[in-house]
């Protein structure tokens, strides 16, 4: 795993809680991640669950994408989830939904795992 | 063998260089040099990240001995940075020379009366000094272990290359006669720079396929290649030098482009790689490249290659053709040929928005994983080898025109060449202050910095590693 994906891991930690951040390391580079008990607002049920990504050997520059929640997950209003949001996956061994939301501002502001995840709950509490 | 040391500086920092030393008249004046060091072989490579301009009478004054000098308030900070950020400090000035340039013996003994106490303090990084004429430029570098280097040559990058030497070299007037006709364009001194290069091509496909094919012609003297695919059916239509049996034989594409390049040149030196662009050998390699073409259609190259330019000051070029269609009337919008120049220090792919990091991720992931996240088919690019033809043909000519100085100052632009609208646009590519590869302002960036920083390589393409990612 190099420097900037564990200092990335590390952040998430700092973030989420050093309990609720696990990590797995890919053997180039980077490292698959999860974060136990996020909170995704009371659009869903259940309202709690996994989030996950890959931190590849290119981030900084790379994007975290996509990123996958509990395959459990529904919308509490009984819709059906839309593109960049579709279920049926499997990531990591666990049943997933996947969330295809791209990072078009690396430029401009330099990307951290912790902004990741942070937009990416931000986009589903936000969802309408 | 003692390394030799070269110094690379972009055209805007040479610019405000010269016009403070020239600026008419016939007086003396001084600056500070802080440049990153990589050492490249049996090179030590200078590479110009900062100037400041010392103000005449307070910082560059004249001392008690009745000569200039640059007063220790001016060179105390500078020298600390050097030692934090892992830059060499040079301290600069002029003489009233043209063609050849040296120190006197009053500039040689305050070297050696001052730089010993400049290296204690820098810690492990050389120390030394820059003497420009109006065309020439000598070095005086001591490096840790007190010995001393002098100067090889400077290369002043813009889009053009400007070469200054502390004195003129002679150049042979004898040249292959295969070469006849250009010559009597660029003459045996250009022949000569030609055969002394050494030229990357990343990505043998359809448009490094030609570029390898006009450089060999050219008479470029050493190429690495790198390419780690094979030769198949569907790249004969465009892959220069190929035959059927390549492709049922699964030749790779870095033997064909040298047995392609040997029909033309024969003496050429040739460094195979086949390899992906990111792979850590590669970027090694790359790093002793006078020039980079880049060919290869990947983020991963694209993020590779302009790093090696802003790191190393090493001038390169993406190429590339592009064909989109409207898939609901099924009609063609436009087909592109396309040449970016890659130029330290002037905008660069990744502050100008071409290094896409979600596409850059997904090339990162494995082929499983690529498949799992994809919503549709992805079908093959749509490929013409005229279009690669333009492209690849702009591309060689800018260099043969920029490193044989063969017209003047030139800007940097992106060159955008539509087909279906008969025009061409040249895109002046945005500079960001931001930029994380190119400003020479944001402390960190990696413009400059030799091999203070690590350049940018994949593990997941190492060789043992490759067959991980596919």
């Amino acid at each position: 795993m190099k420097p900037e994906v564990s200092a990335a891991i590390e952040d998430l930690r700092a973030q989420f809680g050093n309990d609720a951040v696990t990590s797995v390391d890919d053997t180039v580079g980077g490292a698959y991640f999860f974060i136990e008990g996020v909170d995704l607002s009371d659009k869903f049920v259940p309202r709690k669950t996994w989030i996950g990504g890959r931190i590849v050997d290119g981030y900084p520059y790379a994007d975290i994408y996509p990123v996958f929640i509990g395959g459990d997950v529904r919308r509490a209003d009984g819709r059906a989830f839309e593109p960049p949001i579709t279920a049926g996956h499997t990531w990591q061994g666990r049943p997933a939904i996947q969330i295809s939301r791209a990072n078009r501002n690396v430029q401009v502001s330099p990307q951290t795992a912790r902004s990741k995840v942070l937009k990416v709950l931000h986009f589903l509490e936000t969802l309408p | 063998m003692k390394e030799a040391v070269t110094v690379r500086i972009t055209r805007r920092h040479y610019d405000i260089l010269h016009g403070h030393l020239f600026p008419g008249g016939y007086g003396e004046h001084g600056a500070i040099v802080l440049a990153g060091l990589a050492k490249i072989g049996q090179e030590l490579r200078l590479t110009v990240r900062d100037v400041v301009l010392a103000k005449d009478g307070k910082e560059y004054v004249i001392g008690e001995s009745g000569y200039h000098s640059l007063k220790a308030t001016a060179i105390s900070p500078l020298i600390k940075r050097c030692r934090d950020e892992r830059l060499v400090y040079l301290a600069v000035h002029n003489h009233l020379s043209d063609d050849a340039v040296e120190f006197s013996d009053v500039d040689l003994n305050s070297h050696s009366e001052g730089y010993p106490a400049l290296l204690d303090i820098a810690r492990g990084m050389p120390v030394g000094a820059l003497v420009f004429g109006r065309r020439s430029v000598q070095a005086d570098l001591w490096l840790p272990d007190r010995s001393r280097r002098d100067l090889r040559e400077m290369l002043v990058i813009g889009q053009s290359v400007h070469r200054l030497y502390p004195r003129q070299p002679r150049w042979s007037a004898n040249t292959d006669k295969s070469h006849d006709r250009q010559v009597r364009m660029f003459g045996a001194k250009g022949q000569q720079i030609l055969r002394r290069m050494r030229i990357a091509v990343v990505g043998l496909g359809g448009i490094g396929s030609l570029v390898t094919e006009y450089l060999a012609r050219l008479g470029i003297g050493e190429f690495i290649l790198v390419d780690e695919d094979v030769v198949e059916t569907s790249n004969l239509s465009r892959l220069v030098g190929a035959n059927q049996n390549d492709a049922d034989n699964r030749e790779l594409k870095v033997d064909v482009a040298e047995r392609h390049i040997r029909e033309a040149n024969a003496h050429a030196r040739i460094t195979k790689l086949a390899m992906d662009a990111a792979a850590p050998k590669v970027v090694e390699e790359l790093k002793s490249a006078d020039y980079i073409f880049l060919a290869a259609d990947t983020m991963r190259a694209r993020l590779v290659i302009n790093g090696l330019a802003q790191q190393y000051f090493i001038p390169a070029v993406q190429l590339g053709a592009k064909v989109t269609a409207s898939h609901s009337s099924r009609t063609l919008e436009d087909a592109i040929s396309i040449v970016r120049p890659m130029r330290p220090g002037d905008g660069c792919l990744f502050c100008n928005g071409l290094i896409d990091s979600t596409a850059l991720a997904t090339e990162l992931l494995k082929e499983e994983e690529r498949r799992d996240i994809a919503y549709g088919v992805q079908e093959p690019n749509p490929s013409v080898i005229t279009l690669n033809a333009v492209s690849a043909a702009h591309a060689v000519n800018d260099f043969l025109f920029d490193f044989l100085e063969l017209r003047d100052k030139a800007e940097v632009e992106f060159l955008h060449l539509s087909h279906i609208r008969r025009r061409n646009s040249a895109v002046s590519p945005t500079h960001s202050p931001r930029c994380t590869e190119c400003s020479c302002s944001l402390p960190h960036s990696r413009f400059a910095r030799g091999d203070a920083v690590s350049a940018i390589s994949m593990a997941a393409f190492s060789s043992e590693q490759d067959s991980h990612i596919r």
